[in-house]
């Protein structure tokens, strides 16, 4: 009876290692990513911004009315 | 000599027991066990162009032509000559940032006539070799080119990808006349890089 026991543990070993180990083959990838796909051409833009307002002009009716006053 | 079917069972289990260790084992340790297999990987690094702008905005703010002139000229980094303008930005600035050298082209989505109007208006740029990338630019005219449509200007062949000269510097020149129309005005830049295999 103790020998049947101790088949019954060896062959539940053997049992857990084998999947085990066919798990692991299963998920070891192979695969490596060789190669990343290259650009013909390739842009980009910027931005040049300006406000223009319009120009001082010189009130020169301002300034002679500022000049006769008293 | 004979056995019995628990023996073969007991040599079967001990023997998935040791093929599996050692499947195991070379699954973890990457080394086989018993022989010796020789695996080649093959990497290809192919080439890929990409241009990218690390100062994409001039802005010269707001402001207006002196009293009496007849137009005013703004340049990225110097004081407003005859004008008074709020801003004084640096050049636009733009890298290589590929595995190979370009040929690049430029434009803007409008002319100086477009873009400002007035009296014979100036919409300029000049292509310079930015601090410690000394030839990175073959050909750059190192003058003030005026700015065209699409499709552009062919402004440096090559512009190298190395990281030590792969960065120009895009200097623009504005002459805003006094006609000029008033108001807010925006320029798009456009870079395109292309190479050849």
């Amino acid at each position: 009876m103790a020998l049947k026991k101790g088949l019954m543990i060896l062959i539940a070993i053997a049992l857990i290692l084998a999947i085990t180990a066919v798990s692991l083959k299963l998920v070891d990838s192979n695969e490596v990513p060789t190669s990343i796909e290259g650009d013909q051409s390739n842009s980009g833009s910027g931005k040049v911004g300006v406000t223009i307002l319009p120009p001082n002009v010189e009130d020169k009716l301002a300034d002679n009315y500022v000049g006769d006053s008293p | 000599m004979k056995f019995s079917k628990e023996d073969m069972t007991s040599y079967v289990a001990i023997l998935v027991i040791v093929v599996s260790i050692a499947s195991i084992g070379m699954t973890f340790t990457g080394y086989a066990a018993i022989s010796s297999k020789e695996a080649v990987v093959n990497v290809t690094v192919e080439t890929s162009a990409a241009i990218n702008f690390t100062v994409a905005l001039v802005d010269f703010g707001t402001g207006s032509v002196n009293m009496d002139e007849t137009g005013a000229t703004l340049e990225t980094g110097e004081t407003p000559l005859l004008g008074s303008w709020t801003n004084e930005p640096a050049a636009l600035s733009l890298e290589n940032i590929g595995n190979v050298d370009i040929t690049l082209k430029l434009y803007a989505n409008a002319a100086a006539a477009a873009y400002l109007g007035g009296t014979d208006p100036l919409f300029q740029y000049n292509v310079i070799n930015k601090t410690s990338n000394d030839n990175a630019c073959q050909g750059a005219a190192g003058a003030w080119v005026n700015f065209a449509t699409t499709p552009g200007a062919e402004i440096c062949d090559p512009l190298s990808w190395e990281d030590t000269k792969d960065e120009i510097d895009i200097d623009i020149k504005l002459y805003i006349p006094v006609d000029a129309a008033i108001g807010t005005k925006t320029a798009t830049i456009t870079a395109t890089g292309e190479y050849t295999e």
